[in-house]
């Protein structure tokens, strides 16, 4: 019974997505939802089922599926790891994808490629399935890698737009660096755990089951410090390129080139929160690397900092949305850092997924609301255009300032509770005695971004909704509410939003729950959330909605966005994202280029004019002994004659 | 008279042969013969050349060719008979030279008629009659005759431009001398003997053998009529089919007028 | 082998060299021929060579076809002279360079063949039919102006009308 749940959670999303590849090539625009939509609902549906059943449970369950490579030493199984990790994140993905794709119903309807917006869709939750539910390292990454091709095909939607286009290779392209690095990593995993002697036995795959590597991870630690070191690094690497943290964060904002669907469920979601599972998954190995951790807890920092004050000066609603969602990864990633201090890590890994549970909720509600938006305003994001909406869209101005409130982390909802986990987390961190300093800057640095995520979100959602209202000419002369099937889904994540922080947080649940998974260390003692931390947060929180207030009200009564100059340079920096990009352009992305031209001009005059002048030897060949065919009488004797002396002589001579 | 003849012959001979003391008890042609051909296609190759250019070069090359004469002639034993031989061998050698440097078509032809005689000569001199008056009727007859007919009907005028300048003489030399060396070579590396028998050829005809003179015509018709009749009849039948051959093509040349 | 066979089988190879030399180097067709006949004449002394060695007939009988062969070859090899020469009128064999690749180096040694008149077959007009098949036509191509002025009075004729 548990293995048919567990079996069907990824495999309904593969069934939906081959029939949505056959209704794509028959050019179906109206039917293609249903097979996806189903398919999903259903392995919803399981994921829930397979948690109530569970809830008793503690420990693992290892599903095997089949035997896919048995040659000599190499052995790969294909096989399912339940857990209550693995499950938290489940629900999230295959509940918001259900949900997402109801809405995508009414959003993607007319569109020439809509089976093929199943199609992926369908695909990319499967491959994100498997990716939670793998058993085996090497399993999770070839899942990886498939998750990142849906994501490439999902931005890439609308082709023939050059932007999407280019979009979507950068994407692929940084996260394909990314994941070398990740590659890196596994094989050195795979050699290493080689070595021990948990490890002596097995195949060269089976050895990255995660049983074995947790098992193997103190062994591992006390044979090659240095090199659990590197692999933590090169692990690091990779999940830095999916959940789209500096330097790698490039490909984010790009993204929201797909349509809105596809950022509402990939890039707030699900694919960006791999990264977070990779590390979470791997916390009981990452333990022994804690510098490797604080590195990654640094990168986070620097990210939520960065992509705060870049969605601050965004123009394009989307946009600001991929800001915030890198910038609240970041936090998932400072409270990963938690884990290299002993003692912390369960607390931290529980933290992590607590707040990747509400974000995920939040953030697709304020993705669909900005579909909304786009919808009605004529696909026109950009907020210079529009302004003032809530007469138009009610309903969404509700559900979008739900979303902004969770966001902003305003009690009671949902990211309130999440975000205060984590930052009492990093307060607890603070105090310990090796990386304490560590952990108290990124306090600091948590609490600025929370403070500037306030801002901008209340600035945003003012802005668009309240205020003169200002539409676009694209929307027409009456721009409408979105249908109701397009706010069902809304709705319910609304519901989510609102519900799932009391529900889980403070109740202590999540704690329980995560706490079961195998290879987390028991809790020690009683976790406690500092109560100034709470206070302060709640300030922070009011003080910047109160601040983003102001900004907006001012950028609509006065026409320029800023009156000093140092405050319209700083505006310009991060309009330009920090000229990050541009750095990226001229540095590595031009030189490639440069060196792919040459390679090219290579292949096409040096390689190929080396082939084709071997091609014209027989030519050459030909020329040469077309002399000899003179048609004349005498030259044909005399190279008869020729010949027969060179012969006789030969005969002569020996 | 005859003996005063014999004996200055042989007196010039050991004049001649004194001059290569020691090598008169064993003639040894190695070396020689290839000195000998060299010296042959210089000549050969300085007289085509000088023949058209320059009456130096001609000189030149008459000088080489008689100096590998007398190079042949020093180097061998002397007998009456071998005397008569190179006799004839000069003869044929000025021939084949004049019909190779030849302008002329028809001094070509005479030199080539003065070779195939020489040829006759030589076979007279080893008692195969019937080949030696075959030849000459053949060759020295009816080949020239033919010859000289087509000349008549083909030749346009007087000397025609491309039978001044031959074509490629240093090559054809060159493989000339080439394939008289490898002969030569060839020819010394049997081992020398006076009789067949310590040769251990066993080729006895039916008919009896040639040691005596008279009989060397009626046995080679014996033996033609008996062990090689088969071949004769190819041979007539031969004959026939290229006489209608030659009339047949003669007859279309003169249709396409 | 004998010393007289020796010197028969030098003599022998020397007249047959003297004909090969000559075969290669000559361009007069029928000075090649008789540089042939020159070289038959020196295998068959060397046959008459071996055959005095032997002491057996072997070798003349196989003259004597050698001169059988040869003067069917005279016959033969005349005719087809003369009907050559006639075709290029000139005994040059260099005339016979059809099957070349390469042109001749004529720089080198001058040809006298008079130069002929190249037929070039003379094409319809684009957009008109040929009346006649040109395999009907057996390379009398000085026809086909008059073969292509038929087709063409047809319209002519239309366009009048």
């Amino acid at each position: 019974m548990l293995d048919m749940l567990a079996w069907t959670v990824p495999l309904a999303p593969l069934v939906g997505c081959l029939i949505c590849t056959i209704l794509a090539f028959r050019g179906d625009r109206d039917w293609a939802h249903w097979p996806a939509v189903m398919a999903l609902g259903l392995s919803a549906v399981c994921t829930l089922a397979l948690v109530f059943t569970r809830s008793d449970e503690s420990g693992i369950t290892v599903i095997h599926g089949y035997t896919w490579i048995d040659i000599g030493s190499l052995r790969l199984d294909i096989a399912l790891r339940l857990d209550s990790l693995c499950l938290t994140l489940l629900t999230v993905v295959t509940v918001v994808s259900c949900l997402v794709a109801i809405y995508s119903r009414d959003y993607m309807r007319g569109d020439p490629g809509y089976a093929r917006f199943f199609a992926v869709f369908s695909g990319f939750v499967f491959c994100m399935a498997m990716l939670v539910m793998a058993n085996n390292l090497l399993l999770l990454y070839a899942f990886w890698e498939g998750v990142g091709t849906c994501s490439y095909l999902l931005i890439g939607y609308y082709y023939q737009r050059p932007s999407a286009a280019r979009a979507a290779v950068k994407a692929f392209l940084v996260n394909r660096i990314a994941d070398c690095g990740f590659l890196l990593g596994i094989l050195l995993l795979s050699y290493a755990i080689g070595q021990t002697t948990v490890g002596a036995g097995t195949s060269i795959v089976g050895r990255l089951d995660f049983g074995t590597i947790f098992d193997a991870s103190q062994e591992l630690f006390n044979k090659y410090p240095d090199l659990v070191g590197w692999i933590a690094l090169l692990l690091v690497v990779g999940a830095i390129g999916k959940s789209a943290q500096f330097p790698l964060h490039v490909w984010l904002p790009d993204a929201m080139e797909g349509p809105t669907p596809v950022s509402a469920l990939i890039h707030a979601a699900t694919m960006v929160t791999a990264g977070v599972y990779l590390i979470a998954r791997m916390s009981p190995l990452m333990e022994y690397a804690p510098n490797v951790l604080i590195v990654l807890a640094w990168l986070g920092a620097i990210t939520s900092i960065a992509a705060a004050i870049m969605a601050m000066f965004q123009y394009d609603l989307k946009r600001v949305l991929a800001y915030s969602t890198a910038s609240q990864l970041g936090y998932l990633f400072m409270a990963l850092g938690c884990v290299a201090i002993p003692d912390m890590m369960t607390i931290a890994v529980m933290a992590a997924m607590f707040h990747l549970f509400t974000h995920a909720f939040f953030k697709a509600l304020l993705f669909l609301s900005a579909g909304n938006v786009m919808h009605a305003m004529g696909d026109v994001i950009d907020m210079r255009f529009f302004s003032g909406l809530r007469k138009i869209l009610p309903k969404t101005n509700i559900l979008f300032g739900i979303g902004a409130a969770a966001l902003a982390g305003l009690p009671p909802l949902a990211a309130f509770f999440s975000k205060d986990t984590i930052l009492s987390l990093l307060a607890d961190a603070s105090k310990d005695t090796d990386y304490g300093g560590h952990f108290t800057g990124l306090l600091i640095v948590g609490f600025i971004t929370a403070f500037l995520t306030a801002i901008y979100t209340s600035k945003t959602y003012f802005h668009t909704f309240w205020g003169k209202q200002v539409t676009p000419p694209e929307a027409g002369h009456h721009p409408h509410e979105a249908t109701t099937i397009m706010l069902i889904p809304m709705y319910c994540l609304a519901v989510g939003a609102i519900v799932s922080g009391i529900a889980l947080g403070p109740t202590g649940r999540i704690l329980d729950y995560i706490a079961t998974t195998p290879g987390m260390d028991a809790l020690h003692g009683e976790h406690h959330e500092a109560t100034w931390v709470l206070i302060a947060s709640t300030l922070i929180a009011v003080a910047g909605v109160g601040i983003g207030f102001r900004l907006s009200t001012v950028s609509t009564s006065h026409s320029k966005q800023t009156s000093s100059e140092v405050g319209f340079a700083i505006a310009e920096f991060g309009r330009n994202r920090l000229y990050i990009d541009t750095i990226y352009q001229t540095l590595i992305v031009a030189p490639a280029e440069w060196f792919a031209k040459w390679l090219g001009w290579f292949d096409e005059t040096v390689v190929d004019g080396l082939t084709q002048l071997v091609g014209q030897i027989p030519g050459l060949i030909g020329l040469m002994l077309k002399r000899m065919q003179t048609g004349m009488v005498s030259s044909y004797a005399m190279v008869t004659a020729c010949g027969i002396a060179a012969l006789a002589l030969w005969i002569a001579t020996q | 008279m005859e003996s005063f003849i014999h004996n200055s012959l042989i007196g010039a001979g050991v004049l001649l042969a004194q001059s290569d003391l020691d090598k008169v008890g064993t003639p040894d042609w190695s070396l020689m013969a290839f000195v000998c051909i060299a010296f042959g296609a210089i000549g050969y190759y300085c007289l085509q050349f000088g023949i058209v250019k320059s009456n130096v070069v001609t000189t030149v090359g008459i000088v080489s060719l008689v100096a590998s004469g007398c190079l042949v002639a020093v180097t061998q034993t002397a007998s009456l008979e071998l005397y008569v031989f190179y006799a004839f061998a000069a003869l044929a050698t000025a021939g084949g030279i004049g019909f190779l440097t030849a302008r002329q078509p028809v001094y070509a032809a005479l030199g080539f008629a003065t070779a195939i005689l020489s040829g006759a000569g030589v076979l007279f001199m080893e008692s195969a009659l019937f080949v030696a008056a075959a030849t000459m009727i053949v060759y020295a007859g009816a080949t020239i005759i033919i010859f000289l007919f087509v000349l008549m009907f083909a030749q346009q005028g007087d000397l025609s431009t491309y039978d001044v300048r031959l074509n490629r003489p240093a090559l054809a030399c060159v493989i000339g001398a080439i394939l008289l060396g490898t002969v030569v070579m060839a020819v010394q590396a049997i081992p020398e003997s006076d009789s067949i028998a310590g040769n251990g050829m066993k080729m006895r005809p039916l008919s009896q053998s040639t040691e005596s003179i008279p009989s060397s015509t009626a046995g080679l018709g014996r033996s033609m009529f008996t062990e090689y009749l088969f071949t004769v009849e190819l041979a007539g039948t031969l004959l026939l089919v290229a006489t209608i051959g030659a009339i047949a093509v003669a007859q279309r040349s003169l249709e396409a007028e | 082998m004998t010393q007289a066979t020796t010197h028969l089988v030098y003599f022998g190879s020397l007249i047959f060299t003297l004909g090969m030399v000559g075969f290669l180097t000559r361009r007069s067709l029928i000075l090649m021929f008789l540089s042939l006949e020159l070289m038959l004449a020196g295998v068959s002394i060397n046959l008459v060579a071996f055959s005095k060695q032997h002491h057996n007939y072997q070798g003349q009988v196989m003259a004597i076809m050698i001169l059988t062969v040869a003067a069917c070859e005279a016959a033969i090899a005349l005719a087809l002279i003369v009907s050559l020469s006639r075709r290029k009128s000139t005994l040059d064999v260099q005339a016979w360079s059809e099957l070349n690749e390469v042109p001749m180096r004529s720089a080198e040694l001058p040809m006298t063949m008079k130069d002929q008149t190249m037929h070039f077959p003379k094409l319809t007009t684009a957009g008109l039919e040929p009346s006649v098949s040109p395999a009907s036509v057996e390379l009398g191509y000085e026809n086909w102006d008059a073969l292509s002025q038929d087709s063409e009075k047809p319209t002519e004729k239309t366009q009048h009308a």
